[in-house]
């Protein structure tokens, strides 16, 4: 049984076609000429308690929308969501005991009183017991260091305290499900890790359901095991993070800096003879490992050889040989895809260009 | 009762801002000084009593007025419609409690205090020029039931304003509207007992005029019976109630098509 059963989800707003210019503000003044958008078209998904996924997709894909929808605040156009056994919308008010939410900026403690004293107002809304806030409290202080933050009233804490704060906030009263919408915009590197071991943490001990949007790649990489991709309010995608490398990282690729005195210089400017040096690597490859499809060499610009290859085909040891029983290298940088060009790639590859 | 922590909120974001209940007490002193000079020359040329006012009731009638104007006003309608337009409603949305309940009990807080700052010295500035001869003595507890009420009027107007914000996107002009409906016909700058009958009437069928009106004349008019007393104390409670119900049954309609702005 799914702790979060999603389908066909839509949300369509009515916007108002405005046209360009003080004229054709003054016009729309009396326009009745309404687009529809579909922020989200058709959704289904189920996530099973325990599960931490990522939503992506590149900005306004939709992803925000759909996560207001699950947390109750924006209601779908059609379509269910049933999340523990609630219907976010309609059951808001109970509904939200067991969910906590940090929607990236958005304040979430009260700005001008000190930290400490949201807490213990967030303690006093969620009915925390006092052992379990105290559990918590102690806990917040063993992954960090909270000196002279809690005591500060809010407004005087750098942004990136503040997003602490808010993240610290959210578990204060042991949700079933947290909804992490951007929740590590500007923490620093030491803080952001912390946030992650703490939520790697909780998910462990309370086994605590994560659905997090980020497009920091650190976030999405050591946090969920599975990839919801969305654009333009469709899931493109929807599996397990190693499924989602092995479908958009098909290539990999080798550098090499080739040693110029060792090509011979009978043809024509240097440029010319790189490049043609390149096609003949290519070639030599190709036939000593037998290859079908084979490596493709390029020449780029800051003048290193790129040779790219599926891996289906073959590995890394060997093309690798092949260059240094070829030709003579002086340099090798092995350029691997990371998942920032795999999430790029995801999404160029979605759109129609 | 979960929500009496945000009276404790309140209190704590008052006490960060002390400069600004002081400020706001000795701008409410200076005026009060300013009427009592303004209607004294304006009594001088009658023969002591205005539409049946003697200078002393009409004197205590508009420095308390004065005094509640600035003691309601906590800008919930601005607190709210801020929210709604930055699109920070949804951090309320997600929270288990009731939005209209929470900012009630803030604002009341603020009240509470401002009773305190602002208050006490009108007591005392009014009572130093011999103003308090004209309270009804015996008539303080339906006073303070009145204020009540009044205040319930009152809250639920500036919020039913700023949740106009959800249609609007914008409240200014609205805010203004409201502002100087309430200044000239609630009693606030002018005792509605100087206004025509006919035009005193009309008011009678508005909310305006039982917010700082009425509980004035309880206290100030021992000619008004108690009957009528009771009947005004009725007219309040309804006016709170009618609000409240209205108040919610909007802000429900709204979040059904709410959009959130801001991502």
């Amino acid at each position: 049984m799914s702790l979060i059963k999603i389908d066909n989800l839509k949300k369509h707003y009515k916007v108002l076609n405005r046209r360009e210019g003080l004229g054709g503000a003054f016009k729309d003044l009396f326009s009745g000429n309404y687009r529809t958008v579909k922020a989200v078209d058709d959704i289904s998904l189920s996530i099973d308690s325990g599960e931490m996924v990522a939503f992506l997709g590149p900005n306004g894909a939709g992803k925000s929308t759909a996560i207001k929808m699950m947390v109750g605040a924006l209601k779908p156009t059609s379509g269910d969501i049933i999340v523990d056994g609630f219907e976010p919308f309609k059951d808001r008010k109970d509904y939200v005991q067991n969910i906590g939410v940090v929607l990236g900026q958005r304040p979430l403690l009260w700005w001008d009183i000190p930290v400490i004293e949201s807490f213990k107002i967030l303690k006093k809304i969620y009915r925390v017991n006092d052992a379990d806030y105290q559990r918590n409290i102690d806990l917040y202080h063993s992954i960090t260091n909270l000196d002279g933050i809690l005591n500060m009233p809010v407004r005087n804490l750098s942004l990136g305290q503040r997003s602490l704060c808010n993240i610290l906030a959210v578990f204060l009263h042991n949700p079933k499900v947290i909804f992490l919408d951007e929740p590590t915009i500007g923490l620093d590197v030491a803080i952001k890790l912390k946030m992650r071991e703490l939520i790697k943490a909780l998910n462990k001990t309370y086994n605590t359901t994560v659905i997090l949007t980020s497009h920091d790649v650190g976030d999405v990489e050591s946090l969920c095991d599975r990839i919801s991709l969305i654009d333009k309010g469709h899931i493109l995608f929807d599996d397990s993070i190693e499924n989602f490398h092995k479908y958009f990282n098909d290539k990999r690729t080798i550098r090499v800096k080739v040693d110029a005195d060792s090509i011979d210089s009978s043809s024509a400017g240097e440029q010319g003879l790189l490049s043609s040096y390149a096609k003949s690597l290519e070639s030599k490859i190709n036939q000593t490992l037998r290859l079908e499809n084979g490596v493709k060499t390029s020449l780029s610009p800051d003048g290193w050889l790129d040779v790219s290859f599926s891996e289906d085909e073959t590995d890394v040891m060997s093309v690798l040989n092949c260059i240094m029983a070829e030709a003579s290298v002086s340099d090798v940088k092995l350029n691997d895809t990371n998942m920032e060009e795999l999430m790029r790639r995801s999404y160029e590859s979605f759109s129609p260009s | 009762m979960r929500y009496l922590v945000f009276i404790k909120a309140g209190l704590l974001t008052v006490f960060m801002y002390r400069a600004s209940a002081i400020f706001m007490s000795l701008t409410n002193l200076l005026y009060i000084v300013i009427i009592f000079f303004l209607w004294r020359a304006i009594y001088d040329g009658s023969d002591g009593l205005i539409k049946g006012l003697s200078f002393d009731q009409a004197f205590v009638y508009l420095a308390l007025a004065s005094t509640f104007v600035a003691i309601y006003g906590t800008g919930t309608e601005w607190k709210v419609s801020n929210t709604i337009i930055s699109g920070d409603i949804i951090n309320e949305l997600i929270k288990p409690i009731d939005y209209q309940m929470m900012l009630f009990f803030y604002s009341l807080s603020q009240v509470v205090y401002l009773l305190f700052w602002v208050g006490t010295p009108v007591i005392l500035l009014v009572s130093f020029v011999g103003g308090l001869d004209v309270v009804v003595v015996e008539r303080l507890p339906l006073f303070l039931m009145s204020l009540c009420f009044a205040y319930g009027i009152s809250f639920h107007i500036d919020y039913l304003i700023g949740v106009t914000a959800f249609q609007t996107q914008s409240v200014w002009g609205f805010i203004a509207v409201k502002e100087s409906l309430i200044f000239v016909l609630s009693g606030a700058v002018v005792p509605l007992a100087f206004f025509p009958e006919s035009v005193q009437s009309i008011l009678a069928f508005t909310p305006f005029a039982y917010i700082y009106n009425t509980p004035l004349i309880l206290l100030t008019d021992a000619s008004v019976p108690f009957s009528r007393c009771l009947e005004y104390l009725a007219i309040q409670a309804a006016w709170v109630f009618g609000l409240i119900a209205v108040a919610r049954g909007y802000f429900h309609v709204s979040i059904q098509r709410l959009m959130i702005n801001g991502g």
